[in-house]
């Protein structure tokens, strides 16, 4: 992997798509950070993988699939809303 | 003095519990039966607070038992209360926490470890029938109990269910035992091990008899060379292996092993664990649970403000870089890469099992450190801290930390490893290593 120089605008890039907003001392902060902590995982390249397939779980995991039933909803889906209107949950506007 | 009372001295002093039971309900008799049980603060216990060591989750009360709840309640456990965590399970030290941080119960200016710091605090601390429901994603049951003196248990990934753990790392996390001894944490082991309808990644093999504890005749213990010498305390060594000589001294075959890929399982670990992270936490809106603001603005602004003010820095450092690692162009070179690199570090355990039964080592390289010498360190200096935990937890196999002894005043941990699904084999090594 190349040699990645995080930028200022790559952080906030990053906070943007995860909903996160960062004030100037965190943003310098976390751009110091991710340049050490990326540059440190490119020890990742000494190792050959050349035809090793990647391993998304630990162990084999086989899909397993039940009979389509229908079952009682045990619980109230609502029970830890705070902002409810006529069983709906009250969400803030699309645009 | 009931037990919730003498939890209640117990915690003014050490600081670990996040949300303590209003009553002790016992259930049928089983093979709990006058155990009470705590439980890591990411495991859901119905109508008990669960914030997972996060203030996105305050206020968040289960309307379910997890899956291993239930099956403590049936065997006639009482269920104590949430133990204190890293949010998410993000730390090695317990203190990445907006709730209170737990002390070390040998010596109070150090850190218990992390991630569940609570529930190895607890079991050292308790002076009552007590068992631990703990959590592993990369090694926060094996660190707590080393840094706490306690017997910590890992089990195979997919051995127990996962319904009702909040999770951090799909592919990483497994619920597990803590206990004062290893036929107490073999007890809660095999009540809560086994399929599980509401979870297709629990494992159909049969549960063994855990709690049958012997000696294996001509155990073959292996020492992997990469897990001493640069790093490692000098004195916690010497106690790691007085202990692997003990097992010698009673017929143990004991030979050194090589893991190759050791090195690297550090950086292998972080890539993979931050990226499922950072969709794991995706849904944390503050809409439906958990910390809920006034609703201003349109989503984005909305989402944005209640996670900004929910996750703390340590989950925005992962969020971060776990977005970072899975985005177009970056994410073969990072993430792929570091999936590949796990499939070399399970390879390297799979041929080192041919020909031993367990791996031993120190669970930790390092006593608990004191909070000041914390402080100093910088994110990947705690990253670091993990070198021995994490390749195990890559690999998904069993692992235990048994207290071997004393370096420094405070308690060291022996870490044997086995096979997937050979926790039997794995309990009586470590059964042994106790009688020691």
């Amino acid at each position: 992997m190349a040699r990645i120089a995080v930028s200022r605008d790559l952080v906030l890039t990053l906070a943007k798509a995860a909903r996160l907003v960062l004030s100037d001392e965190e943003t310098e902060r976390y751009t110091q950070q991710l340049n050490v902590i990326l540059d440190a995982f490119r020890e990742l390249d000494e190792v050959s993988t050349e035809g090793v397939e990647p391993s998304y779980h630990p162990i084999e995991i086989e899909d397993k699939l039940r009979e389509d039933m229908p079952e009682a909803w045990i619980w109230d889906p609502l029970a830890n809303v705070e902002d409810t209107e006529d069983k709906y949950i009250r969400g803030p506007k699309i645009k | 003095m009931s037990i919730l009372d003498r939890v209640r001295v117990l915690d003014e002093e050490y600081h670990f519990i996040n949300t303590l039971a209003e009553r002790i309900d016992v259930e049928p008799d089983g093979k709990l039966k006058g155990y009470t049980v705590s439980v890591k603060d990411n495991i859901c216990v119905k109508g008990m607070q669960s914030t997972a060591g996060s203030k996105i989750l305050e206020g968040y009360i289960p309307p379910f038992d997890a899956t291993v709840i239930s099956k403590c309640r049936a065997e006639g456990a009482g269920i104590l209360g949430k133990t204190t965590q890293d949010e998410f399970g993000f730390g090695t030290f317990n203190i990445n926490t907006p709730y209170q941080r737990p002390l070390n119960p040998h010596d109070p200016e150090r850190s218990t470890g992390g991630s569940s710091g609570g529930a190895a605090c607890l079991t050292a601390v308790a002076d009552f029938p007590h068992i631990a429901l703990s959590e592993s994603t990369g090694g926060s049951i094996s660190c707590p109990a080393s840094w706490c003196g306690v017997v910590g248990v890992t089990p195979t990934y997919g051995r127990v269910s996962r319904w009702g753990l909040i999770d951090y790392a799909n592919s990483l996390d497994k619920i597990g035992v803590m206990a004062k001894t290893v036929g107490e944490a073999a007890l809660l082991l095999e009540v809560i091990s086994g399929p599980d309808r509401y979870d297709s990644t629990v494992l159909d093999a049969p549960v063994p008899k855990y709690t049958e504890l012997d000696q294996i005749k001509g155990l073959r213990v292996g020492v992997p060379k990469e897990y001493f010498g640069e790093g490692v305390d000098s004195e916690v060594e010497e106690l790691v292996w007085a202990a692997i000589k003990g097992l010698e001294s009673k017929g143990a075959k004991v030979s050194e092993v090589s893991l190759p890929h050791t090195k690297y399982s550090l950086s292998s670990y972080y890539i993979i664990a931050m990226a499922e992270a950072s969709t794991n936490l995706a849904k944390f809106s503050g809409l439906r649970y958990g910390l809920q603001e006034t609703i201003e603005g349109d989503f984005n602004q909305y989402f944005s403000r209640v996670r900004t003010l929910g996750l703390g820095a340590e989950a925005k450092r992962r969020v971060m870089l776990g977005t970072f690692t899975r985005m177009a162009g970056y994410r073969d070179a990072y993430y792929l890469k570091a999936l590949k690199v796990r499939t070399r570090v399970i390879e390297d355990f799979k041929r080192a099992f041919k020909d031993v039964d367990v791996l031993a080592a120190p669970a930790m390289p390092v006593v608990a450190p004191r909070f000041d010498e914390i402080e100093q360190l910088e994110p990947i200096h705690h990253y670091m801290m993990d070198v021995l935990t994490v390749a195990p937890n890559l690999a998904g196999i069993p692992m235990v930390s048994v207290p071997c002894g004393s370096a420094h005043g405070m308690p060291v941990g022996l870490h044997l490893m086995a096979d997937h699904l050979e926790e039997h084999k794995l309990l009586k090594a470590a059964w042994e290593a106790e009688q020691l």
